[in-house]
């Protein structure tokens, strides 16, 4: 399957892959758009299968918009384990 | 000695009577044997009895105690583990029919020190398919809530926290990820501890997500989980992200003096999805360590509604990874809501992962602020069980939306690694009356101080005491 590169940026938007498109996206995501990621990422999942897992990614849609709009300053690192107190 | 008074004896109880030939190891085993002939097919705790093996450890035991060789305190106590420590020579299923019939060849950590400090291995645990999350039939079916069988006893430990409810084994050891140990022992009125992360070793534990996962001990009481602690903590080469930190001794801890112990109380968020009559027994809970003593200190917990969603993408991404070659071979052979988590998982991007890793230092670094102002922080443990056929209704038809929100008040302490114990506090007034839980956290390797308020809590009241209804 061949991915346009504009129709990739799209999904990965959509899907949580670059902020500000995804601020303005519908919560319901097309399951084209969903073929494409899984695509992407070389899952290939079925359309049987992405119609299974859509409304799991539609139903976390409002909390990840909370997520992504979380400002965090560029000073914090990821953490792993534990921080020392 | 009435056989039913053995099975609801606390470690406190059995090991002076074991070190003292009073009883037998083999008596006490072929009790809980017993018992779990006649309440298993009620209960479905167990996956695995490993009645033959137990029976000879037991005379084992019995000739070492009698020659002058007694070991500790778990000398002779049996014990069992969730199906996914891994048991050399003995069949650890994940709760999977992926792994239905793996055998390992290597004996995990937690279990080694329990063979090693004498304890005897009864049998392996029901659980939810790899530990991940509620709403699952399991391998062999759910486990029942031996308070009432129609109700769930809550996941994904269920078979550790309803076997030691029924009086199955004294001694379980669960995981939690995102409350897994403390949301049965809540649901089951035991004990379980969701120790620093780092504290236990995970060595041959199978992995649901390695940054969040933590083995723990669940037990009758405070004191037993701190005896259990006691033995199966410390660091492990075997385990990169074991910690050096020294454990102390936790006995030491059971004072029952908390005069001066800060309990830091939130006003805000955790309480939001709980219902009235948790909401009381929490604060009569509360209200009582402050009679013994404590202070109460009121706290807020910043940006703690982001936990859910972190643990949510952590826990998924990571899993997903984990289950990669699965999901590519054997997809067909996961429960259907299992395979459904996995597959939605894959769809956080990097970008997500990284940030919820940075949003884990954030909040990190809240709670190191929050325990400047407080000792130990309560949190509620959730509301008490669900129905069980309400839990895993729409298993076979996934249902929508499929990820139910799991109480926050879990994540948090997995997100942030610090310690989180759940005690029993009260009963619904029902019918069905079943159990309620307080959950305590503290700083970082810890334990000592949650074992410090749980044991003053416990001296001074008796819903650890309390008994299911339930007859063979």
């Amino acid at each position: 399957m061949t991915v346009s590169r504009r129709r990739l940026l799209q999904s990965l938007a959509l899907t949580g892959g670059a902020g500000p498109a995804a601020e303005g996206a519908e919560p319901g995501i097309p399951l084209e758009v969903l073929r494409s990621v899984s695509a992407a990422h070389g899952t290939n999942l079925s359309d049987d299968r992405l119609r299974v897992v859509k409304p799991v990614l539609d139903s976390r849609a409002g909390q990840l918009r909370a997520f992504r709009n979380f400002e965090i300053d560029d000073t914090v690192s990821p953490t792993l384990g534990i921080l020392e107190y | 000695m009435a056989e039913s008074e053995i099975l609801f004896m606390s470690v406190a109880g059995l090991a002076p009577l074991l070190r003292t030939r009073k009883l037998s190891p083999v008596e006490l085993v072929r009790a809980f044997l017993d018992r779990i002939e006649a309440v298993n097919p009620k209960v479905n705790a167990f996956i695995t009895v490993t009645g033959e093996q137990a029976l000879e450890q037991a005379k084992k035991a019995e000739r070492e105690i009698a020659a002058g060789g007694y070991r500790g305190p778990l000398h002779g106590l049996p014990y069992a583990p969730k199906d996914l420590l891994a048991t050399k020579g003995v069949r650890t299923t994940n709760g999977s029919k992926a792994t239905s019939n793996w055998i390992p060849d290597h004996e995990s950590t937690v279990t080694e020190r329990l063979n090693q400090a004498g304890a005897i291995l009864i049998g392996k645990l029901n659980l939810l398919e790899f530990a991940m999350g509620s709403g699952q039939k399991g391998l062999v079916g759910p486990a029942r809530n031996p308070w009432d069988l129609t109700y769930s006893p809550s996941g994904s430990s269920s078979g550790s926290g309803a076997a030691v409810a029924a009086g199955m084994v004294p001694l379980a050891i669960g995981s939690d990820t995102g409350g897994s140990i403390r949301n049965p022992a809540k649901s089951c009125g035991i004990v379980g501890l969701k120790p620093t992360y780092g504290r236990i070793s995970r060595f041959g534990v199978t992995t649901l997500s390695w940054t969040l996962d933590h083995v723990g001990p669940m037990a009758k009481t405070n004191a037993d989980v701190a005896r259990l602690l006691q033995v199966i903590a410390g660091p492990d080469p075997r385990d990169r992200t074991s910690a050096a930190a020294p454990v102390p001794d936790y006995i030491k801890a059971l004072t029952g003096n908390v005069k001066g112990l800060r309990i830091g109380v939130p006003t805000e968020y955790f309480f939001d999805r709980v219902h009235a009559e948790t909401e009381a027994a929490l604060r009569r809970a509360i209200s009582l360590l402050k009679d013994l003593g404590a202070a109460l200190v009121d706290v807020k917990v910043r940006n703690a509604s982001l936990c859910g969603v972190v643990s949510s993408i952590i826990l998924g991404s990571e899993a997903a990874a984990f289950h990669e070659k699965g999901l590519k071979q054997n997809a067909d052979l996961l429960e259907p809501l299992v395979r459904e988590r996995l597959e939605a998982a894959t769809f956080h991007s990097a970008a997500d992962y990284i940030k919820a890793l940075r949003i884990r230092t954030v909040l990190m670094e809240e709670m190191r602020r929050v325990f400047q102002t407080c000792d130990v922080l309560m949190l509620p443990a959730g509301n008490a069980a669900p129905k069980l056929d309400g839990e895993i209704a729409g298993t076979d038809a996934p249902s929508d939306p499929p990820l139910p929100p799991r109480p926050d008040s879990y994540n948090l302490a997995n997100v942030t690694g610090i310690p989180a114990i759940v005690l029993p506090c009260g009963f619904t007034a029902g019918p069905p009356s079943l159990p309620l839980g307080i959950q305590f956290c503290a700083k970082p390797f810890d334990e000592a101080t949650l074992f410090r308020i749980g044991h003053a809590y416990q001296s001074a009241t008796d819903w650890h005491r309390r008994r299911p209804p339930l007859n063979g």
